[in-house]
């Protein structure tokens, strides 16, 4: 990062004459940056390099080859990628049509969607999940619905489970989706779809053939931060998992705090960072890492 | 309409197979009103477009001739009025069962679409053509538009001029009875602009569609149409042929719309029944005739002459049968082909193209006699309109 940094700042300045004017604009560059870099170094790489010696330091490779060989840590990974997966796939679900509604609304509409879009996201998510526990409980608003109408004899076991857990990280992922979505969809020209309509398309098929395909790039960017986000989720699947939900976070804690297994918690760490770059990097090698935060899509 | 057999395409063929020639819509506006808040965008238009003519609807930025143009297209609902097609109101029609074509301005090529995927959109959405005969009708038309080669190409590989041609054979490939242009040449540079006017012409003439185009450049809609329509504040101002409205402007707007038009104001001082007599700013009479000007006498009106009507003669010389005025003359610009001269006339500039030879006689600060044929110059309501 630092290397192209100081890249872009000699590429960016190539027909400067004299060497003393050359060194102003970087001095000036450098103090700016310096708080930021700061910060990032003292609470970010730093405690991440501590990690990554930590979980080198005692044994080696060993808590390395624990987490990848024991039964129990596969599973443990296995799960969260599973949730992540479903948490992605259903904030996909949800979010794409109401993206889609945003970009193509009026004004007004638009306006007083975005704000019920926003909203919860405004609120806390340890508190989002606890009223999830109160609607999916036992004695749960769902559970009560269903048994005063009839349509189930006894309580169903809503809470503790993968539904849960999943329908917990979505709703917190949700606005996170949409409204990167919507960023996508808004870069769309949308004289394209006139385009369409008046050379024959009908409304659907005007969508299908050209916003749908356009809107790929946002959808895989979208995918990708919800992914990445539910990747690191603890407070969701404490609260509204079972043991057999338990994602990597969790066992990080459990490692750590209780059984003060630092080598094979650090270990674990790393491993979680490891595949949220490797994804990061995936994407960037195909798509390009700006795009997703408001870069060029055609 | 007739398929093109696969067998026999790759040759290029007679004109008279180029994509499905019929004869063009015949487009009639009724009254047709749209609201953008309060503004009138468009504002109870009535015109009648003759089968397979080449209409222009010419105006500055904000006088509703693209919005006139997304009503008949039916991206936008008419708020009153009635659009018709072959004399079936259409209004309740969406655009795409209205079997249009249409350039956009911007072009509006799906970018993620291949320059043969792009061009083949239409008929796909369309027609139910065999896979071949698609290929032969795409094929066809590319050639036509002069793009054969780039099949595989993305719009954003080829050039403005390129990508010009692939959004025209879009338009074209499917055989429209009316093709809608709105402002297709606007970002191209002059030469190119210039050239595929007159092929957007040649197609126009050898399908025999309706084409409405729609530009605020005056000269390509001199150059291209059969009918002009002026639109100004959502009105239409004036309808004509070319030498209609460059020759008989109907007001100060249209004479100084189509290219630089002088305006001399002054006062009726006697009307006639074949012509005026009107004093102007540095007190000469000139003599204009009266056209179907109704204004009484003592008015406020404006003389209208064109720039290359005008004459600049020695001060001394008052040929026989030509109008004219004193003058002095503030400017002269070299524009290549020709001189552009600036003369003052009492309060106002008179603004004259002449020849390059005459360069040597005109100086700033000479006194000339500016003088015009009396047929050259009409008698227009005062120009407050600006």
């Amino acid at each position: 990062m630092a290397s192209e940094l100081s890249l872009s700042i000699r590429s960016g300045r190539p027909a400067l004459p004299a060497a003393g004017s050359k060194a102003r604009p970087f001095i000036l560059q450098a103090i700016l940056l310096a708080p930021v870099f700061g910060w990032v170094t003292a609470f970010f790489l730093v405690p991440i390099g501590l990690m990554i010696w930590r979980s080198f330091a005692e044994a080696g490779l060993a808590p390395y080859v624990t987490i990848l060989t024991s039964p129990v840590y596969l599973k443990v990974l296995i799960t969260t990628l599973k949730i992540c997966l479903l948490t992605t796939l259903g904030c996909l679900a949800l979010g794409y049509p109401i993206a889609y509604v945003l970009t193509v609304a009026r004004p007004t509409v638009r306006g007083v969607v975005l704000i019920l879009v926003i909203l919860p996201y405004w609120l806390d998510y340890i508190v989002r999940s606890y009223s999830w526990m109160i609607l999916l409980g036992r004695r749960g608003l769902v559970n009560q619905l269903a048994l005063s109408l009839g349509l189930s004899e006894r309580p169903l076991s809503l809470l503790y489970t993968l539904f849960s857990v999943s329908i917990g990280m979505i709703q917190i992922l949700l606005p996170l989706m949409i409204l990167t979505l919507f960023g996508a969809m808004l870069r769309i020209d949308r004289h394209l779809l006139d385009a369409a309509a008046i050379h024959g398309a009908s409304r659907w098929r005007a969508f299908r053939t050209v916003f749908l395909p356009l809107s790929l790039p946002g959808v895989y960017a979208a995918g990708l931060l919800v992914f990445v986000s539910a990747l690191g989720f603890y407070i969701t699947p404490a609260l509204l998992g079972g043991p057999e939900q338990t994602m990597i976070s969790q066992t990080i804690m459990v490692l750590a705090s209780d059984l003060l297994n630092w080598p094979l918690a650090s270990a674990a760490g790393v491993l979680l960072l490891v595949v949220t770059t490797v994804l990061l990097a995936l994407y960037n090698r195909f798509f390009s890492l700006d795009r997703m935060f408001g870069g060029v899509t055609t | 309409m007739s398929v093109v057999a696969a067998s026999d395409r790759g040759r290029p063929r007679s004109e008279s197979e180029a994509p499905v020639a019929r004869a063009g819509v015949r487009v009639r506006l009724e009254r047709l009103t749209k609201f953008f808040g309060r503004v009138r965008a468009v504002d109870e238009v009535s015109l009648e477009i003759p089968s397979g003519s080449f209409v222009t609807l010419l105006g500055p930025s904000g006088s509703g001739k693209t919005t006139a143009l997304n009503l008949i297209a039916g991206f936008l609902a008419p708020d009153a009025g009635e659009i018709q097609f072959d004399g079936r109101a259409i209004s309740a029609l969406p655009p795409h069962k209205r079997n249009i074509g249409m350039v956009f301005q911007s072009y509006a090529l799906f970018p993620h679409m291949t320059v043969f995927e792009n061009v083949a959109y239409p008929l796909r959405m369309r027609d139910r053509l065999s896979r071949d005969a698609m290929r032969a009708r795409v094929a066809e038309t590319l050639q036509l538009a002069q793009l054969s080669g780039l099949e595989a190409r993305y719009p954003r590989q080829l050039s403005g001029g390129q990508q010009q041609r692939v959004s025209m054979a879009r338009a074209l490939v499917s055989g429209p009875r009316l093709l809608l242009m709105d402002e297709p040449l606007g970002a191209l540079d002059k030469r190119l602009r210039e050239q595929l006017q007159i092929e957007i012409k040649q197609i126009h003439r050898q399908i025999g569609s309706t084409f409405v185009y729609v530009t605020h450049d005056q000269s390509e809609a001199l150059t291209m149409s059969d009918l002009i329509v002026v639109m100004h504040h959502g009105r239409i101002v004036q309808i004509g042929s070319p030498p209609e409205v460059y020759e008989a402007p109907v007001n100060a707007f249209v004479a100084d719309f189509l290219g630089g038009a002088n305006l001399l104001s002054g006062q009726m001082v006697s009307r006639r029944s074949d012509a005026c007599e009107v004093r102007i700013a540095n007190g000469q009479v000139i003599a204009v005739p009266r056209g179907g000007l109704a204004e009484t006498e003592s008015a406020a009106v404006s003389i209208f002459i064109r720039p290359e009507d005008i004459r600049i003669l020695p001060p001394e010389q008052r040929p026989h049968g030509l109008m004219g005025t004193p003058a002095t003359i503030r400017d002269v610009v070299y524009l290549g082909e020709a001189l552009k001269v600036a003369a003052v006339v009492g309060d106002q500039t008179v603004s004259v193209r002449t020849l390059r030879s005459e360069v040597d006689r005109l100086a700033p600060g000479r006194e000339v006699f500016l003088a015009w044929a009396p047929q050259s110059s009409r008698l227009l309501p005062a120009a407050d309109d600006r």
